[in-house]
């Protein structure tokens, strides 16, 4: 067997097996480290939760290629090999503020890849997520190639000492040699077969990819150690060992005639300022973009803080890791010298070359660290971003329904083995070229395209979707046209001509001399077109087009991730019939398995009785909700995918997402922000609120309603709104609108009822939202909804005092789900403050038309009573004129009757009387008939006086004690001379010492005298008239008081009686119960009348007793004074 | 009775009869009697005439009955002059009214010519004690 053909083919000496032994042993030693840190995990007690391991794990930036390529890079540019580091340790010092943001970023949205960072920045566009993959594929897949090569070439020269010193270098042999091995017999398979065991079991652990892989990173921690040790021990071997340190191996460099050029710079294009730039800042986006970096620094980070202490932790590895690169690279110059492809190897074959055996298989692990460190971490990466970037969003497309959460680790586990084994197919196939060797650079070279995209995405909003596609897709197309295609002619698989006359002879397609650019060295030149075609594609177009709503959400979430309480779910979207959590929980088992998805739910409501919560959750939490259930579907299948899992699962489920239109304005700033200027605007509504309300207390519930919906139109964009109100047949009719069309307001008239939504309301109480108006479930509704092209309603009701008294309504026919939470709360306040406002406009109509009433009233009775007053004053005025006029009739008649009856009587009287001369006694007897006619008369004048008097109430009388007796006497002092003249008997009977009575003396004896007169008058010559006064003690008549005592008076005559049918009238005007009597008898018919007048004023009464042809009997009673009542009964 | 010593009744009396009458009346006895028709004139021959009673009829023209014997009230010399009033007046407060004005007495009309005379003796004579 050839030298040629036994390379890397597994064979079985001693050495071999001893090599594979401590090989095997070594990664039995990570598999246990890892093992380890994740048993500490579950434990609670992190191994790696220090800023410390975390520092280490970063250092997985120097792999192989750091390894052994640093050593070799020497040997061509000298010191430019620093760069590399450079480049990461300028960009440490940013970290505090671009890697915190996207550690924040990362962590809050389940992020689990680069590419699933930019997918969820822009818009969570699983486009843009696969697009990322594949550019990462093909750049990374090479540079897991070189790894695989290294590893494989290095344990060649450690199994095949003939090899030695590297004069057969793995350079010099052809592709073609490998060709006739089957992999099986290959070193190299098997390296990528344990590789990827190690991937699958600590990379891909769990489900989850944003959770941290603890075994992984404290393997990878352990790695860096081991290879910084060994990688210092060579140092050290080689600088103090071999050499006098490091001033005797530069001294002897600068004496070289050839090799003291690499301590200067600028001496090549390799080696140009140019490049030292290119190279620094392809590094400084390297130890970020790289996939594996992106990974460990971001996704496995455990804590913020710990980046402070990486910052310089990180940049100081790289220190000591490059310490001894110039003094191994040079002194193997010294020693072995050779091109490059040997130099590499330097660290292994300059022990080797002094029979440094243990020392050359403590730097051959170190190389296997870093190698393995490498391969591990990317294919883990890399498997990653393939299932959740490519296969998963590819699943979903093809919709395979299957239980996934069973498939995806295995898929993962599967994605890292294959990933590995495509690295090494590479490996096979492109052998030993160019490409391999430069992979590192290339590799960055991708990397730094994703770099716009990424801190365009963390600081600038506007950053759009397409931007990103347009910028990546630009710069991925430049890189690799000027760079992959340069490569491929150097490893000889396209034509030379490319590069010199440029492809198909257009010169200004020469990929090294596009479109006439000359004067850079290769990486600037790529670099230039690749990064400024990107940038400027990414800012163009970003700045050109616009991002939907689910971008500008992802790119306020990015950007704004440190704002403080930001509510990141402001609402802009809401489910329509959000899916019973139970159908959540199942889902979510399919990705992440039923534990998991159990454990979300109870985190989520922080309690595991969570099954009716859906209820009470109003459509922010809902959509919190179904945004925690998508990053935790996220966390297993990247944001994309995610996304795209729950909308169709969602959608599956009959839930819908749908627009919620910001009804209160673009909400820019923070949220914040944004609630101040909602609590202003409410405040501003409440004010217009109150101001209306108040104009409604004055005005009529029209008006009212029109200024409701009048603010409902103009502040808040609705389509049509109505306000219905219950009218007194029990119908519910649309009062005021605004664009309702006339028939939907004629037919929306309806009795109350379940069947339509402004019924149910009205009849519930409740407020009614539908954000659909497609899958409304009554069919009356339905007909008057379609019909005006509504696609969402609300209503609420509207109280007045408790009751309802009607429905406020509000439609849009933009937008489903037009409304929002807090717009219905509004509503309904708003509802409410109608009620109130029609309320008190009924209420004032109501006391307004009432008042009218009574004012009206009031105004009819005031009218009737002033005329009734003006009547009456009239009436009194006309009587009291007429009073007036009669007492001045009867004064005039009384005084000019009076004065001729003075002359009449006096000039009889002296003629009579002789005074004048003597007349004949024939003249006398005429004269006394003259006087005596004149005299009744007179008395005629004065009964009709006193009468006149009694009636119009003008007879005044003063009652007080008075003694009858002595009224008595007087009277009948005047009297007897008439008894004598008629010879009339007269006996007074009265008791001893009368008490006093109750009377006007005047009065008295004017009774006397008429009943005296009258009985004189009416009793014959020489008849008998008989007087009694007693104090009365038998039953009172009626008429008087029964409390009182009263004096019973009594005239009794002989005379000629009064017939018992006259006895009735007998006290009435002008009675003489005969007309002749009058002649007869004289006197004018009033005495009685008056005298029975005169009785009563005392508070007496008159009663007669008579006998026609017998007599009778006049008897008056008078009451008694009170203080003699004591002495009265004693009398008795 | 010594014409000196009869008491001087001035009446005055509008009514031609009624004064003559009254004239007669008490003249026919034990006084001297001086008529006038109206206030004025009772005024004017007030101090010459200086009557020891007054009979006044209320219904006077041009100044009533009521004015005359404020105006007479007025003068010193006839403040105690007892003035009987002499009236057809005879309704509810018209003796009052006649008591108001000055009057000392008040009889209604018609006299009673059988008992005037000694009416008006009772009054001079209550007058003077």
């Amino acid at each position: 067997m050839s030298l040629r053909e036994r390379e890397r083919i597994i064979d079985f000496n001693p050495r071999y097996l001893l090599i594979a032994g401590i090989s095997v042993s070594y990664l039995l030693f990570l598999f246990a480290v890892a093992y380890y840190a994740d048993l500490r995990k579950l434990r609670g007690k992190s191994l790696v939760d220090n800023p410390y391991i975390y520092a280490l794990t970063l250092a997985v930036y120097c792999s192989s290629w750091t390894f052994y390529g640093s050593v070799g890079e020497v040997t061509n540019t000298g010191f430019k090999f620093i760069t590399i580091y450079i480049g990461p340790t300028l960009t440490a010092f940013a970290w505090g503020f671009i890697l915190r943001k996207m550690i924040r970023i990362s962590k809050e949205n389940h992020i689990t890849s680069i590419a699933d960072f930019i997918s969820s920045r822009y818009g969570k566009c699983s486009y843009l997520g696969a697009l990322v993959t594949i550019f990462a594929i093909i750049g990374i897949m090479p540079y897991i190639a070189l790894q695989l090569k290294s590893i494989s070439s290095t344990f060649e020269l450690l199994t095949h000492p003939e090899l030695r010193p590297g004069l057969q270098t793995l350079a010099a042999i052809p592709d073609a040699s490998y060709q006739g091995h089957p992999f099986y017999l290959e070193t190299a398979f098997y390296i990528s077969l344990v590789l990827a065991l190690f991937g699958a079991l600590f990379g891909a652990r769990h489900l989850d990819a944003s959770e941290k892989h603890e075994g992984m990173a404290a393997a990878i921690a352990t790695e860096s150690i081991i290879k910084l040790i060994a990688f210092f021990a060579v140092g050290l071997f080689v600088t103090y060992g071999l050499f006098g340190g490091f001033k005797d191996i530069l001294s002897r460099i600068a004496h070289h005639e050839i090799y003291r050029e690499l301590l200067l710079i600028n001496t090549s294009a390799a080696n140009s300022y140019q490049s030292w730039f290119t190279t620094i800042i392809l590094s400084m986006a390297a130890i970020m973009f790289l996939p594996r970096q992106f990974h460990m620094a971001v996704i496995e980070n455990q804590r913020e803080e710990h980046i402070n202490k990486a910052m310089y932790l990180l940049p100081l590895y790289l220190f000591l890791i490059n310490l001894f690169v110039i003094p191994i690279a040079f002194g193997g110059l010294l020693e072995i010298g050779g091109p490059s492809s040997i130099a590499d190897n330097y660290v292994l074959t300059l022990p080797l070359l002094h029979s440094q055996q243990s020392l050359s298989v403590l730097a051959f692990i170190g190389g296997l660290s870093a190698a393995t460190g490498m391969v591990v971490v990317s294919s883990v990466t890399l498997s990653t971003m393939l299932l959740n970037n490519l296969i998963m969003p590819l699943l979903l497309i093809l919709k395979v329904k299957a239980d996934l959460s069973f498939w995806l680790i295995h898929l993962k586990r599967l994605g890292i083995l294959l990933i590995i084994l495509l690295g090494y197919l590479f490996f096979r196939i492109i052998g030993d070229s160019y490409m391999l060797v430069n992979m590192g650079l290339i590799s960055f070279s991708a990397a730094i395209q994703t770099a716009p995209a990424i801190i365009g995405g963390l600081y600038w909003k506007k950053g759009t979707r397409h931007g990103a596609i347009a910028g990546l897709t630009f710069g991925f197309n430049f890189w690799f046209y000027t760079m992959m295609i340069p490569s491929f002619v150097y490893s000889g698989w396209l034509p030379g001509s490319i590069l010199t006359k440029g492809p198909l002879g257009l010169w200004w397609l020469n990929p090294i001399e596009l479109f006439g650019l000359t004067g850079f060295d290769f990486y600037s030149h790529s670099l230039f077109w690749s990064l400024s075609s990107n940038i400027m594609a990414y800012l163009a177009v970003s700045l050109i087009g616009s991002q939907d709503e689910i971008g500008r959400r992802q790119a306020e979430r990015f950007v704004d991730v440190f704002k403080p309480t930001i509510d990141r779910f402001v609402q802009e979207k809401r489910y329509a019939n959000f899916p019973a959590l139970s159908e959540l929980e199942k889902m979510m088992a399919r990705f992440i398995g039923k534990r998991k998805a159990h454990t979300t739910l109870v985190n989520f409501f922080a309690t595991s009785d969570y099954t009716d919560k859906l209820a009470q959750m109003n459509d922010q939490q809902r959509m919190q909700l179904a945004a925690e259930v998508e990053k935790s579907i996220a966390g297993a299948v990247g944001s994309s995918a995610a996304r795209i899992i729950c909308d169709t699962y969602m959608k599956a489920l009959g839930s819908e997402m749908e627009n919620v239109f910001d009804i209160f304005g673009k909400i820019s700033l923070s949220l914040e922000a944004s609630q101040e200027e909602l609590q202003q605007r409410i405040k501003e509504l409440s004010v217009l609120y109150e101001a209306s309300r108040m104009v409604a207390s004055s005005l009529d519930p029209k008006q009212v309603m029109n200024d409701i919906l009048d603010l409902l139109v103009d502040k808040f964009r609705i389509d049509n709104c109505s306000v219905r109100l219950l009218d007194r047949d029990g119908m519910l009719r649309i009062k005021a609108q605004r664009g309702l069309r006339p028939e939907f307001v004629k037919n929306s008239e309806r009795q109350p009822s379940m069947e339509c939504y402004s019924g149910e309301c009205f009849l519930t109480g409740k407020v009614i939202h539908v954000s659909d108006a497609e899958k409304i479930d009554k069919p009356v509704s339905t007909n008057l909804m379609t019909g005006q092209g509504i696609k969402s309603f609300v209503q609420a009701p509207i109280f007045s005092e408790k009751e309802i008294i009607g429905v406020l309504s509000a439609s849009s026919m933009k937008e489903k789900g037009y409304f929002s939470d807090k717009f219905i709360e509004l509503f309904k306040t708003l509802a409410q403050q109608l009620g109130v406002a029609i309320g008190t406009a009924r209420l004032y109509d109501q006391l307004a038309r009432f008042n009218k009433q009574l004012e009206i009233k009031v105004a009819e009775r005031t009218i009737a009573l002033e005329l009734k007053s003006i009547e009456l004053g009239q009436a009194n005025t006309e009587l009291k004129e007429l009073d007036r006029l009669k007492s001045e009739f009867l004064a005039n008649m009384s005084h000019e009757l009076r004065t001729p009856m003075n002359s009449i009587i006096g000039y009889t009287q002296l003629l009579i009387d002789g005074i004048d001369g003597p007349i004949n006694e024939e003249q006398k007897k005429s004269l006394e008939t003259v006087e005596r006619n004149a005299t009744n008369l007179l008395a005629l004048i004065n009964d009709i006086l006193d009468l006149s008097k009694i009636e119009a109430g003008k007879m005044t009388i003063s009652l007080a004690p008075i003694s009858f007796e002595t009224v008595l006497d007087e009277t009948l002092t005047t009297l007897f001379p008439l008894f004598e003249h008629k010879q009339q008997h007269f006996s007074l009977k009265k008791e001893e010492s009368l008490p006093e009575v109750i009377g006007d003396p005047e009065k008295l004896r004017q009774i006397l005298i008429n009943l005296l007169n009258n009985a004189i008058k009416f009793t014959d010559t020489a008849g008998e008239i008989s007087l009694t006064a007693e104090v009365f003690r038998g039953a009172l008549p009626p008429g008087l008081d029964p409390e009182k005592h009263y004096l019973a008076v009594a005239v009794k005559d002989n005379g000629i009686g009064i017939k018992t049918e006259d006895l009735e009238r007998l006290f009435g005007e002008f009675i003489q119960l005969d007309a002749s009597s009058s002649r007869k008898y004289g006197g004018t018919g009033l005495g009685l009348s008056i005298t029975k007048r005169l009785v009563e004023m005392h508070h007496g009464i008159i009663q007669v007793d008579s006998r026609y042809g017998e007599g009778s009997t006049f008897t008056f009673f008078l009451p008694l004074a009170e203080e003699e009542e004591g002495e009265m009964k004693k009398v008795s | 009775m010594d014409e000196k010593n009869r008491p001087l009744i001035l009446v005055i009396e509008d009514n031609d009869d009624n004064r003559r009458l009254v004239i007669k009346v008490l003249g026919s006895r034990d006084y001297e009697v001086v008529g006038v028709t109206d206030g004025r004139q009772a005024l004017a021959r007030l101090d010459s005439i200086r009557p020891d009673l007054i009979l006044m009829d209320i219904n006077l023209p041009d100044m009533d009955g009521y004015e005359v014997t404020r105006q007479i009230r007025r003068q010193k010399d006839f403040a105690q002059l007892p003035i009987v009033a002499l009236t057809a007046h005879a309704m509810v407060g018209d003796e009052e009214k006649s008591l108001a004005a000055g009057c000392n007495a008040y009889i209604t009309k018609p006299i009673n010519v059988r008992t005037f005379p000694q009416t008006i003796a009772a009054i001079l004579k209550e007058h003077r004690s």
